[in-house]
């Protein structure tokens, strides 16, 4: 079983997961803004630490 | 564009995996989302295992993800100790899902660093050198609080989940 961390919803496969728009972020998982309010930040770090190799 | 990443946490039997957790809740109840306070862990035991994974549901356009690291920041309560299988030197390889207990596990030996390790000490596809290139979850991070008989109180901390991305 598959449960949404933010909404609580509950899901038989991770493909109905993943699809699912969020009540708590108002976004499916596969949006950066399920990440958080930070996402953006979290991301340009992200991409800045793998330029550096 | 750039990827989507989560955390997410195994438990129970069956392997039930709550997605985009925001905490790790520690003690002595298998849940993602238990009440310490509620289920604190006798002086001397050990919490329930955590069993963690970095999770990419999108890509976002980018190529790559690699470079996970994992710390934690801040003190843990009495003389408790914080044990993982995370490492940045011999490695054990990706670790199998087992029920989470307060036993010990094999393999989950190591300290928590407390501040960035400063390379991989989680794999992907069983190496710290591994990637994904495309949606799919990192090895397992299994963590677990140690605490001392003495041991009066818990404690509040920081988790950090780092990773590079590869535009």
């Amino acid at each position: 079983m598959h449960i949404c961390g933010k909404c609580g919803k509950e899901f038989k496969t991770e493909d109905a997961y993943l699809a699912h728009t969020c009540k708590d972020t108002g976004v499916t998982p596969k949006d950066g803004l399920s990440m958080g309010l930070h996402y953006t930040a979290i991301q340009e770090a992200a991409i800045k630490r793998g330029s550096k190799k | 564009m750039a990827a989507t990443v989560e955390i997410c946490e195994s438990n129970g039997a069956g392997e039930t995996i709550t997605h985009n957790i925001t905490d790790s809740d520690m003690g002595n109840q298998d849940s993602a989302t238990i009440d310490p306070v509620a289920y604190p862990v006798t002086p001397g035991n050990r919490t329930y295992a955590k069993y963690q994974r970095i999770h990419v549901t999108n890509m976002g356009g980018s190529s790559k993800i690699d470079n996970l690291q994992v710390w934690r920041t801040g003190a843990l309560g009495g003389s408790a100790t914080h044990v993982t299988n995370a490492r940045t030197s011999s490695y054990g390889g990706a670790a199998t899902y087992a029920t989470p207990t307060t036993s010990a596990v094999s393999g989950a030996d190591q300290t928590m660093p407390t501040s960035d390790p400063g390379a991989a000490n989680l794999g992907i596809g069983g190496s710290l050198t591994g990637s994904l290139t495309g949606t799919g979850y990192s090895d397992y991070l299994i963590h677990q609080i140690v605490t001392n008989a003495g041991d009066t109180a818990g404690s509040t901390s920081t988790m950090n989940y780092q990773y590079d991305e590869t535009a």
